[in-house]
């Protein structure tokens, strides 16, 4: 009891302490009539005289109320602020200041660059072999051939390597990564082990939420192994081979927006299509397995056809200017050094 | 092994395969790691201080960063509030099937929200069915001049949608879309005091609101509601009732 009324008393302390006595000769400029509460022709429960108005509003208890989301009129860009108000920003919400990942990152078993990309010679697929232009390429490559077989000589010594064989290999795996592209969620792991990481991304980049219908009609040449390149990395034991595959295929290829509507291609008219397919292998790695690397676009390639629907280009502002340090600069110089050609992904 | 463990340390998007491996690799963690850990020493290309060297550094487990380099997605949540709704977004990542040549294509759908506005759900509903059925472009411009501060919102969350709509969607023009679903939803409350007299509170409830809009592609129908039925309808649907009206059990 004696505590019961010990609470009430305090309370009571309270409500008077806050209250501050209003002198007569302020006026409060409040709304009403005769300082009467405005109703709808019925009494209120609030009190006649004004002065008691200020007072129920110190009743209320005073909270910040949490601002989710703001509009976007009223929100100040980030860049508007000054650090200054960031800082308490960041500190009232309880965040920590931005971390910044200095570490590259890295996957060794691609490498992330083409080796000395073949070029393909012009028209090919197009015109006869029996051309001028085409013989000379041939008479070219024909001059250059002990330096490939130094590098057929050096795959040789790490595995079994027969040029005619591998090239159907290599056509079944780029068969069976363009059947698996259809159902990438599904096909994820098997996608894996037949891509490299730096093709991957280049593979499945936009496809997420659309449908690909691909299939493979005929075989209108044999496939052919045409460029075999290997490199050392890092260690002279560390070997990647890389081998451009030429396909020369009919396929059909039509590619189905989230709604269904075609996008790109035809699901009827097969083409055929000439391909240079990289074929990359960590061959010094026990493990190893020959991976789609890259494809090779010629210049002299017929441009692609257009998207069915048109579409607005964005209009993007300019970058601001890169701020370069010496420092920064100094640093990224030994690097280089350090690593030559690990890839990145 | 030694390779995915390379690839997590340096905060490679892992994929599906290697996150399979890891499984194994992490129960009997720490030997592996350490081996790891000198190859890196070897071969690491910045040198970062030694306190960042583990991934499973207590403070980066413990703490959560937010606004690092590498953050493009905005926050789901904050506290207990929702900042993302649980499913309405996943509408925004079904795929149909190819639609059959010479059947009608499918319009394009887009949903979008706005989660925990501070205003009324009560107010925000007379503004929400208001737009139901209009042309993007209706909409956005009736909005322009509502009195209600919802208002603002709203036509904010239209215009995030049109745009997400031809950048995402593959919607060829952006003002041909409609407004096909509109609604508002109770968001977080909180409470707040009112003192009383005797000792006694009272609870105000500061209220907020979750706004959803699916957009459609194509032009809006004549009747978003059944419109209102003429005097001849109504005839003819009392004689059909009057007529269909047969006696239980009769002969």
């Amino acid at each position: 009891m004696a505590a019961l009324t010990n609470k009430v008393l305090r309370s009571q302390v309270i409500f008077w302490s806050s209250v501050r006595p209003v002198l007569a000769s302020q006026k409060l400029d409040i709304g009403g009539v005769d300082g009467r509460q405005p109703s709808r022709g019925f009494p209120t429960s609030k009190h006649w005289l004004i002065k008691w108005r200020l007072l129920r509003s110190k009743k209320v208890l005073q909270i910040e109320l949490p601002k989710f989301v703001e509009l976007k009129s009223e929100k100040k860009n980030r860049e508007d602020k000054t650090p200054d108000e960031l800082r308490m920003e960041m500190k009232k919400e309880g965040r920590l200041p931005p971390r910044t990942f200095q570490e590259l990152p890295l996957n060794i078993s691609c490498t992330r660059s083409v080796m000395e990309p073949f070029k393909p010679p012009e028209g090919d697929g197009k015109h006869s072999s029996l051309l001028s232009s085409h013989l000379s390429d041939t008479v070219s490559r024909m001059l250059k051939g002990p330096k490939s077989l130094n590098h057929i000589r050096k795959l040789k010594k790490f595995e079994n390597f027969n040029e005619s064989e591998f090239a159907l290999e290599a056509q079944n795996i780029v068969i069976e990564a363009q059947m698996l592209l259809q159902d990438i969620f599904k096909n994820q792991e098997r996608l894996h082990e037949l891509v490299t990481e730096k093709a991957f991304p280049e593979m499945v980049h936009g496809l997420e939420y659309k449908t690909m219908v691909w299939s493979l009609v005929e075989t209108v040449e044999p496939p052919k192994v045409v460029h075999v390149r290997t490199e050392t990395m890092i260690t002279d034991d560390n070997v990647f081979s890389q081998v451009t595959v030429r396909l020369h295929t009919k396929q059909i290829l039509a590619i189905y927006d989230r709604f269904g509507r075609l996008m790109y291609g035809d699901p009827i008219l097969p083409k055929s299509v000439v391909e240079y397919v990289i074929m990359e292998k960590w061959i010094s790695d026990t493990y190893g397995r020959w991976r789609i690397h890259g494809k090779i676009l010629p210049d002299s390639a017929t441009p692609r056809d257009n998207l069915i629907k048109t579409y607005k280009v964005p209009k993007f502002s300019p970058l601001p200017p890169a701020e370069i340090n010496k420092e920064t600069t100094k640093e990224t110089k030994v690097d280089k050094v350090d690593t030559p050609e690990l890839a990145t992904a | 092994m030694m390779m995915i463990l390379w690839q997590m340390r340096l905060g490679l998007s892992l994929t599906k395969v290697s996150f399979k491996c890891l499984q194994q690799v992490f129960c009997p963690q720490f030997q592996a790691y350490s081996s790891c850990r000198s190859v890196l020493q070897i071969t690491s290309t910045h040198r970062t201080p030694a306190c960042c060297w583990s991934m499973f550094h207590t403070s980066s487990l413990q703490v959560s960063y937010r606004n690092t380099e590498f953050e493009d997605e905005p926050l789901k949540k904050v506290g207990r509030a929702r900042l993302v709704p649980p499913n309405w977004t996943k509408y925004n990542t079904v795929v149909y099937k190819p639609t059959p040549i010479g059947e009608p294509e499918r319009p394009a759908e887009i949903c979008h929200f706005r989660m925990n506005i501070k205003y009324s759900t009560k107010k925000m509903w007379y503004i929400a069915q208001m737009i139901r059925g209009f042309s993007i472009d209706e909409a956005i411009k009736q909005l322009a001049f509502h009195k209600r501060k919802g208002a603002a919102h709203v036509k904010e969350v239209l215009e995030e949608a049109q745009e997400m709509a031809v950048r995402d969607h593959n919607v060829e023009f952006k003002s041909n879309l409609w407004i096909s679903d509109s609604f508002c939803t109770r968001g977080i409350i909180v409470k707040g005091l009112r003192r009383h007299a005797r000792a006694r509170y009272g609870i105000i409830q500061y209220r907020y609101t979750n706004f959803f809009v699916r957009l459609r592609e194509g032009k809006p129908p004549k009747h978003y509601y059944p419109p209102e039925m003429t005097g001849n309808e109504l005839m003819e649907r009392y004689i059909q009732k009057q007529r269909e009206r047969r006696l239980l059990y009769g002969l």
